[in-house]
C-alpha cells in the first residue's frame, strides 16, 4: 500500500517488489553442491595457471574456459577485513566481522564472515583479523549450498 | 580539436529535495546551463545524461528525463556509471565531430531511497550479496588497505574531515553543514572498522549540467564565450574484486589521473592550481593526494568537495563544475587566486572501482 501526500512538496512512498530467479549456472552450481559436501571448490585454467575462488567459468586472463577443479585448502591468509557495526543489513545482525581471504593455493580472495572473535573491543578485534593474519575454514552444522555454509575463524 | 565548457548549472543542494521531482530539478538545472552559455535548446545537437536507475527509482529513467534535460528532438545517450563518466562521453562526442554543442546533465536524489540497499542490489548474488556487502563495507575495506599502504592514521583522517568541512563552509554552492569539533569526529562511532561515521561525507540531493562546444561552434557563434577548455580527460576501471591488492594499488585512479595529465601536457600535480577530489571519506582524500602526488595542501578541493555537497552519482560532475568555476574566476568565496588549471575527479562503484579525471584550463575570456 502506498502512502500518499498529494500536496505540492509531498512525496509518494512506494515499495517496489521484484523477485528474480538467478541461474546458478554450471560453475556456481557445482560450487554450492560442493559446500553441501563440506568442500570448497575452485576452478583453474591450464593455460594461465590461475585458480579462481569464487569459481569462474572462464579465465579472465586467457579468456579460455576454466578446465579444471581443485579443492581449496581450509586455511588461508586475510587480504582485507572490517568489522561492521552500524547500518548493516546482511544475513546477520551487526556487529559482524567480514574478511576477504586467499585460501592456500588459490590465486583470488573470497569473502565471508569471521566467527569466534570477541567483538566487545573493536580495535583489538580488528587487529586479530588484520591483513596477513591466518584463518581457518569452519563449516556450520547445517549445510544448504550457500556461501554462508562456512565462515572463517582465526588460526592462532 | 579543442572542446570548451560554455555554460553550467548547479541545482541548489539539499539534504532532501522534497519540493521538486527529478524532472523539475533536471529542467531547472539544464535551463540554467543553457542560459549561462547564452544558447538555446534548439541549438543543441547532443544531450548526454548521467543517471542511475536504481537511485532514480525507475528503469530507463531517460525515457522521462531526456526532455527536461534539453533533449526533445535531440540525440541523447545515457551513461550509468557516473555523471563524470557522462562528461567523458559528451567530450568524446564533440571531439569526434558528432556534436558541436552538447549538454551533459546528471542528477541524484540520495534521499529517495536507501543507498546501502542499492549497493547490495548491485552485488553479485551468490557470493557477495548474501554477506550484506554494501558501500559502507567496501569503503571500510578500502580505508583499511590505504591506511596500511600509505601509513594513514585515524588522526590524519579526522583532521582531513575538519579541513574539508571548513572549506565547505565557505562554499556558497555547498549545503552549509556545521563544522564538527575535533573531539566529535574522533569520538564518532565506527560504522565499519576503521571507518567512523563522521569520516564519511553526508549524502545530499543535487543536479548539475555543463554545456560543451566545439571550436567550430564558437567560430559560428562569437557571442558565446567559453568558461574553460577541456585540456585532458582520463578514465579507467579496476577489477571487481575487493582483495587487498586491488584496494591498495588504486590502479584505475592512477591510470585515469596519468591519462588526463598526459593529454593536458602536464608533468604532475604541481602544475595544477586546484584539484577537486571526490572523497567519499577522509581516508579517500588521504589516499588520493598520495596516489596523485598532490603535495600542496591549498590546492585540495577548495570547494570542500563531497563535504560541501554529495549527490552521490553526480558528485564527480559537481567537482567538474567547481573546477570550471575556479579556472573562470567565478568560484566566489572559495575562489583560489590565479587559477589557470584545475582538475576534477570522480569515482564510482564498490570501493571506487571506476575513476574519471578531468583537467580544465582557463581561456582568459572571462577573467
Amino acid at each position: 500500500m502506498s502512502e500518499r501526500n498529494t500536496e505540492p512538496g509531498g512525496v509518494i512512498n512506494e515499495v517496489v517488489t521484484l523477485r528474480y530467479d538467478y541461474s546458478l549456472g554450471e560453475v556456481a552450481g557445482k560450487f554450492m553442491e560442493g559446500l553441501k559436501q563440506g568442500k570448497i571448490l575452485a576452478t583453474s585454467c591450464s593455460k594461465s595457471g590461475l585458480t579462481y575462488l569464487p569459481p569462474r567459468a572462464y579465465c579472465e586472463r586467457s579468456f579460455e574456459p576454466c578446465d579444471g577443479w581443485v579443492e581449496a585448502a581450509f586455511e588461508g591468509v586475510i587480504e582485507a577485513s572490517t568489522i561492521v557495526v552500524r547500518g548493516f543489513q546482511g544475513k546477520r545482525n551487526p556487529p559482524v566481522a567480514i574478511a576477504y581471504v586467499k585460501l592456500d593455493g588459490i590465486d583470488s580472495a573470497i569473502g565471508n564472515y569471521v566467527d569466534g572473535l570477541d567483538l566487545s573491543n573493536l580495535d583489538a578485534a580488528q587487529k586479530r583479523i588484520a591483513p596477513g593474519k591466518r584463518v581457518k575454514v569452519k563449516f556450520g552444522a547445517t549445510r544448504e549450498g550457500r556461501i554462508t555454509d562456512f565462515s572463517f575463524v582465526c588460526a592462532d | 580539436m579543442t572542446v570548451y565548457i560554455v555554460g553550467l548549472g548547479l541545482h541548489p543542494p539539499s539534504r532532501a529535495e522534497r519540493g521538486l521531482r527529478l524532472e523539475e530539478m533536471a529542467w531547472r538545472t539544464s535551463r540554467a546551463a543553457l542560459e549561462s552559455a547564452g544558447v538555446s535548446r534548439r541549438q543543441l545537437d547532443s544531450v548526454t545524461l548521467g543517471a542511475c536507475d536504481e537511485m532514480d527509482g525507475r528503469p530507463i529513467s531517460s525515457m522521462l528525463m531526456t526532455a527536461p534535460a534539453g533533449g526533445y528532438g535531440t540525440d541523447e545517450i545515457k551513461v550509468t556509471d557516473s555523471g563524470a563518466t557522462a562528461l567523458a562521453l559528451a567530450y568524446a562526442r564533440v571531439l569526434a565531430g558528432e556534436s558541436n554543442l552538447g549538454l551533459v546533465v546528471s542528477w541524484c536524489k540520495t534521499s529517495k531511497t536507501d543507498i546501502g540497499s542499492v549497493f547490495r542490489l548491485r552485488g553479485e548474488p551468490f557470493y557477495t550479496r548474501p554477506l550484506g556487502i554494501d558501500d559502507t563495507v567496501a569503503d571500510a575495506l578500502f580505508a583499511q588497505a590505504v591506511a596500511a599502504e600509505f601509513d594513514v592514521s585515524d588522526g590524519e583522517a579526522n583532521q582531513r574531515v575538519l579541513d574539508a568541512y571548513t572549506r565547505a563552509a565557505r562554499n556558497p554552492r555547498g549545503i552549509g553543514h556545521d563544522v564538527p569539533t575535533r573531539d566529535a569526529v574522533a569520538a564518532s562511532a565506527y560504522e565499519a572498522t576503521p571507518l567512523r561515521a563522521a569520516q564519511r561525507a553526508p549524502h545530499t540531493d543535487g543536479a548539475v549540467a555543463l554545456a560543451l562546444a566545439s571550436e567550430q561552434f564558437l567560430r559560428s557563434n562569437p557571442g558565446v564565450k567559453p568558461l574553460a577548455r577541456i585540456a585532458g580527460i582520463g578514465w579507467a576501471t579496476d577489477e571487481y574484486r575487493l582483495d587487498g591488492q586491488r584496494l591498495r594499488a588504486m590502479k584505475s585512479a592512477r591510470t585515469a589521473w596519468q591519462r588526463a595529465l598526459k593529454q593536458a601536457g602536464l608533468r604532475g600535480a604541481g602544475e595544477l592550481d586546484a584539484v577537486e577530489l571526490e572523497s567519499q571519506t577522509a581516508w579517500h582524500e588521504a589516499a588520493y593526494v598520495r596516489a596523485f602526488g598532490i603535495e600542496r595542501k591549498e590546492t585540495v578541493s577548495p570547494s570542500g568537495g563531497a563535504f560541501a555537497q554529495n549527490p552521490l552519482f553526480c558528485t564527480g560532475l559537481v567537482n567538474a563544475a567547481e573546477a570550471v568555476l575556479q579556472v573562470s574566476g567565478r568560484a566566489g568565496a572559495v575562489q583560489r587566486p590565479g587559477v589557470k588549471r584545475a582538475a576534477a575527479h570522480g569515482c564510482h562503484g564498490y570501493a571506487q572501482q571506476g575513476n574519471v579525471v578531468m583537467v580544465f584550463e582557463g581561456t582568459g575570456a572571462t577573467q
